[in-house]
């Protein structure tokens, strides 16, 4: 199979891309793994009933106007891609567990963040999510936390998730922030989106009014229990968010949110071959493109926070900027959405201006990976401890593929996505180099399991390269 | 099983039959499995493949693998990704190796 455009992800970039497409009359093929467009931002219920949490007009309208140009618009939804080939040919494993193979003649992905989570002792016991998982769980499937709950990390999300769950009457008792307050600068470049800076206070408001305790420049270093949490252990931070030894306190807790921001998922744009940069402001390594969001790789486009974290809106108006650059080079254009594109290339300015102050005030500081202690599971897929790397480490092992290869972290059903941040910080930590000039950590295919007799069904020349 | 760490917010579901670990319990239908599994008081979804350890949800987005369990007899189910039928089977143990499935 074939289409002329196809699309990898259905969050407000990808659909915002063919939208604006579809409006210049060009047709594409939009693959996405959730069964509802949205991303993880405009998540919707899954079982389709009134959102109770976390709702966002833009969210349904953008799903509607995807239903409207159905005609031109392909939407797979449950449909990962699991593979990336020369020639931008992609192999596509469908929900119901089958694969075959599609090959585009312009490539756009808009993959979207992984959040970064940081390992500390006892952190995989059972009742520890993600700050997004558990927003997931609420706004897909209207489910809460029902005990006492502690959300730390640092960024947005943190005080976005416990704005929510408090809302919606969840125990929410402390929320544990490692970045400090903002400085005044940091202040004025958040404040050039004032809506955004806006939310944010208000989010800090809620939480003060209905009596969760904030405490900032602090982190869990420590989580126990005998099954399922049962407390945590906060410590205060140095500059570089290394935990201090003194003034630790033990908390209560049934449920535990934790990350620590986002970093783009670059997955699909390593194996397509294209080069890649790293870049704190964008959350870490994100792939390389030219102004107009273009890949190395010819016809290879990457946009929203997949090509480097910027938020919804950056996401949205990348996707209308690049459906409408992508029409005029295909011959087509619209009057109206042309004005819309140029306008959305001014407000990019605002938005990146925000987005530096918000990694000032938030971006992971890489002293937050000293909590691990030796026996603390770095690799939750492969039971890989720090000692274990370390070990590797102190063998002369000093590349991110030796290590994988020797110990097996980042070799699992993930394929690394959980533990490459904190892999590549201790590798950084014992080598003496920063994380940007070590090399980036590899991916392989297939990026999600795929049974035999589905890889089987694929073209024989596709399986046999 | 233990108290539930999670509750739904919208009690009208319809509920079906679903068989964990061989005991039948009522699950709401078509609501994501590891949601379902999480308000019914299930926090360990499997053993963890070499320090057989307690494992559940992390990231609820399909990207960890710490939700995985075996469904209807297929291994390393991501249960954030299926959603609850009557009649599902879920067991929470360790994957067998491929030397053991044998």
């Amino acid at each position: 199979m074939s289409a002329r455009v196809v699309i990898v992800g259905a969050g407000p970039a990808g659909a915002s891309a063919a939208i604006a497409l579809a409006r210049c009359g060009i047709a594409s093929v939009l693959l996405d793994d959730n069964p509802q467009a949205g991303g993880q931002i405009f998540r919707p219920r899954s079982d389709g009933g009134a959102p109770l949490i976390g709702h966002d007009a833009r969210g349904s309208a953008l799903r509607e106007t995807l239903r409207r140009h159905a005609a031109l618009i392909e939407h797979r939804s449950g449909h990962e891609v699991i593979a990336v080939y020369p020639g931008r040919k992609l192999w596509v494993a469908s929900a119901d567990s089958r694969a075959y193979e599609l090959t585009a003649g312009h490539l756009v992905l808009a993959t979207g963040a992984v959040e970064v989570s940081v390992p500390v002792p006892g952190w995989t016991l059972p009742g520890i999510y993600t700050l997004g998982g558990l927003q997931i769980l609420a706004k897909a499937s209207a489910t809460v936390p029902a005990g006492r709950t502690v959300l730390a990390g640092a960024g947005p999300l943190l005080y976005l998730v416990a704005a929510q769950l408090v809302s919606a009457g969840v125990e929410v008792t402390d929320v544990v922030d490692a970045a400090a307050f903002p400085t005044p600068g940091q202040i004025a470049g958040m404040a050039r989106v004032p809506g955004l800076f806006l939310r944010g206070i208000g989010f800090e408001l809620t939480l003060r009014r209905l009596g969760v305790a904030i405490h900032r420049c602090s982190a869990i270093v420590e989580i126990t229990g005998d099954g399922t949490v049962s407390e945590v252990v906060l410590a205060p931070l140095g500059d570089d968010w290394r935990p201090r030894a003194d003034r630790r306190t033990r908390l209560r807790a049934d449920v535990v949110g934790m990350s620590f921001g986002l970093r783009p998922n670059t997955e699909l744009t390593q194996l397509a071959g294209c080069e890649h940069v790293y870049d704190a402001t964008a959350g870490g390594w994100r792939v390389h493109r030219d102004a107009n969001f273009a890949t190395s790789v010819a016809n290879v486009y990457a946009i929203g926070d997949g090509a480097g974290i910027g938020g919804v809106d950056t996401a949205l108006a990348e996707g209308t900027i690049l459906g409408h650059d992508l029409a005029l080079r295909l011959g087509t254009t619209n009057a109206v959405l042309a004005a819309e594109a140029e306008e959305a290339r001014h407000r990019l300015s605002s938005f990146a201006a925000f987005r530096r102050a918000l990694v000032g005030w938030s971006g992971l500081r890489p002293g937050i990976f000293r909590a691990a202690d030796s026996s603390t599971m770095v690799c939750r897929c492969e039971d890989v401890r720090l000692s274990d790397l370390d070990q590797a480490l102190e063998a002369g092992i000093a590349l991110p593929r030796g290590l994988k290869l020797r110990t097996r972290a980042g070799m699992g059903l993930c394929q690394g996505r959980t533990c490459a941040p904190a892999v590549q910080h201790r590798i950084a930590e014992k080598s003496g180099l920063p994380v940007a000039e070590l090399p980036m950590p590899t991916v392989r295919v297939p990026l999600r399991p795929i049974s035999v007799s589905a890889l089987a069904a694929l073209a024989p020349t596709t399986a046999a390269e | 099983m233990a108290a539930p760490l999670f509750r739904s917010l919208d009690g009208s579901s319809t509920l079906v039959e679903v068989i964990v670990d061989g005991q039948a319990i009522r699950l709401p239908d078509g609501l994501p499995l590891a949601a379902a599994l999480l308000t019914s008081g299930v926090s360990t979804f499997h053993r963890s493949v070499r320090a057989d350890e307690p494992r559940g949800p992390l990231c609820l987005m399909g990207s960890c693998f710490q939700c995985v369990a075996v469904v209807d007899g297929v291994v390393n189910q991501r249960t954030c990704r299926l959603k609850v039928r009557a009649g599902m089977t879920v067991e929470r143990r360790t994957p067998p190796l491929p030397d053991e499935a044998a």
